[in-house]
């Protein structure tokens, strides 16, 4: 054991309320432009209070973690908001567009569904592998706005990681909140070989989505089609597929994870996952383990969601390749030997607002058009009987 | 030399038509690149064997495919649901990927089995995959009505021009190191054949129903 560790260690976290004040006025600033997109604020009624409750809420969670040195917690807040904000945005839509939230086979294959991060993996490698570009995702709206959701997705990549499904993506957030509901995990233990799943999965969709020329994972296999969008049941190969997609959607985001305490589906399933984590080996950012603080008490190992810390990893001071950056073994390590760390710099807690700031922003900025439209949705059905705008 | 034109032309699809099965395959045996070239050789025997079978078909049932009825449905769907169990034995019965430690000896031993011809097997039951370039060879054999050894030759030639496609990939055997690899192979395998499953299903479910 090092000599560090036989230290009383005192880690101050920033408690000093006009510090987190001052440390809280950026993000007050950027949310501000970021939200209005430069546009102003909107003028409707129902508009401005969805804005003002978003941008409260959104500042007040920064301001918690500043305050509090806890992350997860209070990043979880926001992120399963956003998760059903969105699922209640994007039904909206579809009523709106389509008039439900039936898809046939054709509108999928004809692109005619809204562009999903899901797919990023199925578009970019087989563009490369064929040269062919598969997009399971509407182009509508131009090229462009495609182009501007990959440029995001690289950027948040090079800065986040895989941290891109703790504080962007908007269904995480669903198996996140239901691991949230029990006190404590029942005894069913998941054997770790089923964190290899997720890389498989990615392997069989790029080579099936290169082979069919067409985006595998959307049609058989993505859970979320439960909550989003559907087919109608008017084939028994359709009756195939939903069942596919409910037993998937019950199985990995409801049950197992109120059973475990864990997101199954993002650790044991999810092939964007998978990809994702393997940008973590180039983002700027990371969580690393100072083995002189460290106790071994294993109480990392047994919160993280996504498995992605075990006694191996432990011993060398690192998480799995499948860290998401969540934040949750920080906030539970008793002797706080986790730190957020910026590759190139010292082990120091200070450097977590090096991370916490542009991930906190990408979360704030990315899921607050969608909040925003969720809650004006929730208000219209509240005072006109209707969520349908226009 | 149509044929092998033919294979030529298209056997880059007939490359991504095989490699959601080979790619783990060799990934998931952890062999040199020298083995898994013996196993490519297997493989392409079995493939060899479907396309002939494919071959004597297109000479003696003519306007088989088109006609989209039950039998021809059953026809596609069995092979599709033995692939697929074969593709799941084969992905997890390894201590890797083991789905139950089953304590049977039958059990056991079936783990335990490893047969020499699998990658044969595996080939020919993808050779019966109904693939867009293989449909084309059949409606080119079917519409020109030559005897059955101008169709064995045709498809013989075809799949000479699509196998050329196949040789680069026992190099992946140059990846193979550590279990994490192999264990995802095997679970991609495993995934591979659930995929296969469900379109054998669809196949015999419309077969039926067409009955
Ligand atoms: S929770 Fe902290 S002290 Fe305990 S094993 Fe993990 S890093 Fe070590
Ligand atoms: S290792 Fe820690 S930060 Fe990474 S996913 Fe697990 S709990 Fe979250």
């Amino acid at each position: 054991m090092s000599v560090l560790a036989d230290k009383p260690v005192t880690i101050r976290p920033i408690k000093n309320f006009i510090k987190s004040v001052l440390l809280t006025l950026p993000m007050l600033l950027l949310t501000l432009v970021l939200l209005t997109g430069g546009a102003g604020f909107p003028t409707d009624v129902l508009g401005l209070i969805s804005f003002a409750i978003n941008y409260l809420l959104v500042n007040s969670l920064f301001f918690m973690m500043i305050y509090t040195g806890r992350t997860d917690s209070y990043r979880a807040v926001l992120f399963v908001f956003f998760a059903v904000c969105f699922i209640i945005f994007f039904i909206g839509n579809l009523l709106e567009v389509r008039g439900s939230m039936l898809l046939s086979r054709e509108n999928l294959f004809k692109g005619e569904t809204p562009f999903c991060h899901m797919v990023i993996p199925m578009a970019i490698i087989p563009a490369v592998l064929t040269r062919t570009i598969i997009f399971p995702g509407s182009l509508l709206n131009g090229f462009a706005a495609v182009a501007t959701m990959l440029i995001i997705w690289f950027g948040a990549s090079l800065i986040l990681g895989r941290g891109f499904c703790s504080w962007g993506c908007f269904y995480g957030g669903l198996e996140d909140g239901i691991s949230r509901l029990r006190r404590k995990p029942s005894r069913l233990k998941i054997d770790l070989k089923w964190r290899y799943l997720p890389f498989a999965v990615l392997l069989f969709i790029v080579l099936t989505s290169a082979a069919t020329l067409s985006p595998t994972y959307c049609a058989w296999l993505c859970p979320f089609k439960a909550v989003t969008e559907f087919e109608p049941l008017s084939s028994w190969p359709a009756l195939i597929f939903t069942v596919v997609f409910f037993s998937l959607f019950l199985g990995l985001v409801i049950i197992l994870p109120f059973l475990t305490r864990r997101r199954t589906q993002c650790g044991l399933f999810c092939p964007f996952g998978a990809f994702q984590s393997l940008t973590n080996k180039i983002c700027s950012s990371e969580v690393r383990i100072d083995p002189g603080r460290c106790i071994n008490c294993g109480r990392c190992i047994e919160v993280c969601p996504t498995f992605s810390m075990d006694r191996d990893s432990l011993a060398k001071g690192k998480t799995t390749i499948t860290c998401c950056k969540c934040g949750k073994c920080i906030d539970h390590c008793p002797r706080k030997a986790i730190y957020y760390h910026t590759k190139g710099t010292p082990l120091h807690h200070k450097t977590r607002l090096l991370f916490l700031y542009p991930a906190f922003l990408f979360l704030a900025t990315f899921s607050g058009g969608i909040i925003q439209k969720a809650i004006h949705r929730v208000l219209l059905l509240v005072t006109t009987g209707s969520m349908l705008i226009g | 030399m149509k044929g092998f034109l033919l294979g030529l032309s298209n056997g880059v699809v007939c490359l991504t038509y095989c490699a959601p099965v080979l790619v783990p395959y060799f990934l998931s045996d952890g062999k040199n690149a020298g083995h898994n070239y013996k196993e490519l050789f297997k493989f392409l025997a079995g493939r060899l064997s479907g396309y002939l079978l494919f071959g004597i078909l297109a000479w003696r049932a003519g306007r088989f495919l088109p006609q989209n009825t039950s039998g021809e449905s059953v026809f596609f769907g069995v092979p599709y649901l033995i692939f697929a169990g074969l593709l799941l034995w084969y992905g997890f019965r390894n201590k890797e990927t083991r789905l139950c430690m089953g304590k049977s000896l039958w059990f056991q031993k079936l783990n335990q089995w490893s047969p020499q011809w699998i990658a044969f097997f595996f080939g020919l039951l993808t050779g019966l995959n109904l693939c867009p370039p293989l449909l084309l060879a059949f409606t080119d054999v079917t519409l020109s009505g030559g005897d059955l050894w101008h169709s064995l030759w045709f498809f013989f030639s075809f799949f000479a021009g699509t196998a050329v496609y196949l040789l680069p990939l026992p190099v992946l055997g140059i990846f193979n190191q550590g279990v994490t690899l192999k264990t995802i192979a095997r679970f991609a395998m495993g995934v591979t054949g659930l995929y296969y499953g469900f379109l054998g299903l669809i196949y015999l479910i419309r077969g039926v129903q067409l009955r």
